[in-house]
C-alpha cells in the first residue's frame, strides 16, 4: 500500500519525460534507507501503467547506499551494508561514534530517497 | 534505442508543487509546521494547546489530515482557530497537491502560523514535502522508546521531536525514557522538547520557540501591511 503513491508519481514523471514515446525500461536508484520495497513498487507500477506509454516497461533497480557527511570537516562516509542486513544498527553505530576528526554531528546526505536515473525509450 | 537521463526524485511532481507553496507561504509571512506521528501521540492536543497559548498573539491556521473523519478539525474549531479538513479516504499521508487545494479555503493574509497535521502514520508522511518550514515528529512516551529504531527514516528526516505525555513517565517502564537518547542516536541534530499536553510540562518553552520562529518569519518574509 505504502508504495502505490510512489509508483503513481514515478509513472507520471516517466510519461512526462518520455513525451509521447513508449517506454522500454525505467532505471531507479532506491535509497538503502528509503523504506521502499522494489517488488511492491513493481507490482503497483505494472497495474497502474496499463494503457499508458509505460505499459510493459521493466523497472531496473540500483541500490543507493547511505552516505553521511561530517558537519565539521565535511568528510563523507558511505555505509557498506549487505542487502539482507538492517541499516539501523550500522547507522546508529556510526552516528554514535561520530567522525574520525572527533566531531559528533553527522548528517545523512544520501540513501533516503528514490530517484529516477534514466529512461530507455522504444 | 534512446536513453534519456532524468536524475530526479520520483516525488519530483510533488516537490515542484511544494516549492510553489513554500514561496507562497513566504510571501504571506507564514511559518509552516508539518506534524507527523503515530495515531494517538497527541498532534491535535499539541495544536489545541498552542492555540490556547499563542492564539491571541498570532493568526493560527490548521490543515487537518485524516483518513475518514472531521473529528480533529472539529476540535480545532472549538479551540478557536481556522481548520480545513482533508480526508484521504484511506490514504496514508498528505501530499502537496492536497495542501494546494486546501489553501483555496484559507484566507492566507490572516495567518501567521500554519500547522499541517499529517495522517497518523510514522512511515510515509515524512517523504512528501508539503512546503513546510519545519517537520516535527510527535512521539508519546507510551509508544515505547524503541520507535526511533523502528521508523528511523522518519526520525532522520525530521527537524524537531516533541516527546508528549511526559506526565506518564513515573507509571511506565524504564525503557520509556530511552526515547530521547534513541532518537538522538538516529539524528543527533534533532531539536527535542519534552512536553505534556495534559499537565503543561514544557509547553512554555515550546511557545517561546514557536514565537521566535513566527516572529523571525514576519521580519524576513512577507508583504503584509
Amino acid at each position: 500500500m505504502h508504495e502505490e503513491p510512489y509508483a503513481q508519481a514515478m509513472l507520471d514523471l516517466a510519461i512526462e519525460r518520455a513525451n509521447g514515446r513508449m517506454i522500454k525500461n525505467v532505471r531507479l536508484g532506491v535509497g538503502r534507507f528509503s523504506a521502499i520495497v522494489p517488488t511492491s513498487l513493481e507490482l503497483f507500477f505494472s497495474f497502474l501503467s496499463r494503457g499508458t506509454p509505460a505499459q510493459g516497461a521493466d523497472l531496473i533497480f540500483e541500490t543507493i547506499p547511505v552516505t553521511l557527511t561530517c558537519r565539521h570537516c565535511r568528510k563523507q562516509i558511505t555505509l557498506d551494508i549487505a542487502d539482507d542486513q538492517p541499516v539501523q544498527p550500522v547507522l546508529a553505530r556510526h552516528l554514535a561514534q561520530g567522525c574520525t576528526c572527533g566531531a559528533k554531528k553527522l548528517d545523512i546526505i544520501d540513501g533516503l530517497t528514490v530517484e529516477m536515473i534514466s529512461l530507455e525509450l522504444l | 534505442m534512446t536513453v534519456i537521463s532524468v536524475k530526479k526524485s520520483v516525488t519530483d511532481a510533488n516537490d515542484r508543487v511544494a516549492q510553489v507553496l513554500r514561496t507562497q507561504f513566504l510571501s504571506h509571512g507564514i511559518w509552516v509546521l508539518n506534524l507527523i506521528s503515530a495515531p494517538g501521540a497527541g498532534k491535535t492536543a499539541l495544536i489545541e494547546k498552542t492555540i490556547e497559548g499563542l492564539g491571541s498573539d498570532f493568526g493560527i491556521g490548521v490543515i487537518e489530515g485524516d483518513p475518514h473523519t472531521c473529528l480533529d478539525s472539529d476540535r480545532i474549531h472549538r479551540a478557536g482557530a481556522e481548520a480545513i479538513q482533508i480526508n484521504t479516504r484511506g490514504g496514508c499521508h498528505l501530499d502537496a497537491i492536497m495542501i494546494e487545494n486546501a489553501l483555496g479555503k484559507i484566507h492566507l493574509p490572516d495567518i501567521d502560523l500554519l500547522f499541517i497535521e499529517n495522517v497518523g502514520n510514522l512511515l510515509c508522511p515524512a517523504v512528501w514535502d508539503l512546503g513546510q518550514d519545519c517537520t516535527a515528529v510527535v512521539s508519546s512516551l507510551t509508544e515505547g522508546g524503541d520507535k526511533p529504531f523502528k521508523y528511523p527514516d522518519t526520525f532522520a528526516r525530521a527537524d524537531l521531536l516533541l516527546i508528549n505525555k511526559m506526565d506518564l513517565l513515573p507509571h511506565l517502564p524504564g525503557s520509556a525514557s530511552l526515547l530521547k537518547p534513541n532518537a538522538l542516536k538516529i539524528h543527533p541534530g534533532l531539536t527535542v522538547f519534552e512536553i505534556s499536553c495534559t499537565n503543561g510540562t514544557g509547553l512554555l518553552q515550546w511557545y517561546d520557540w514557536i514565537r521566535t520562529k513566527v516572529e523571525q518569519r514576519q521580519k524576513t518574509g512577507g508583504c503584509r501591511a
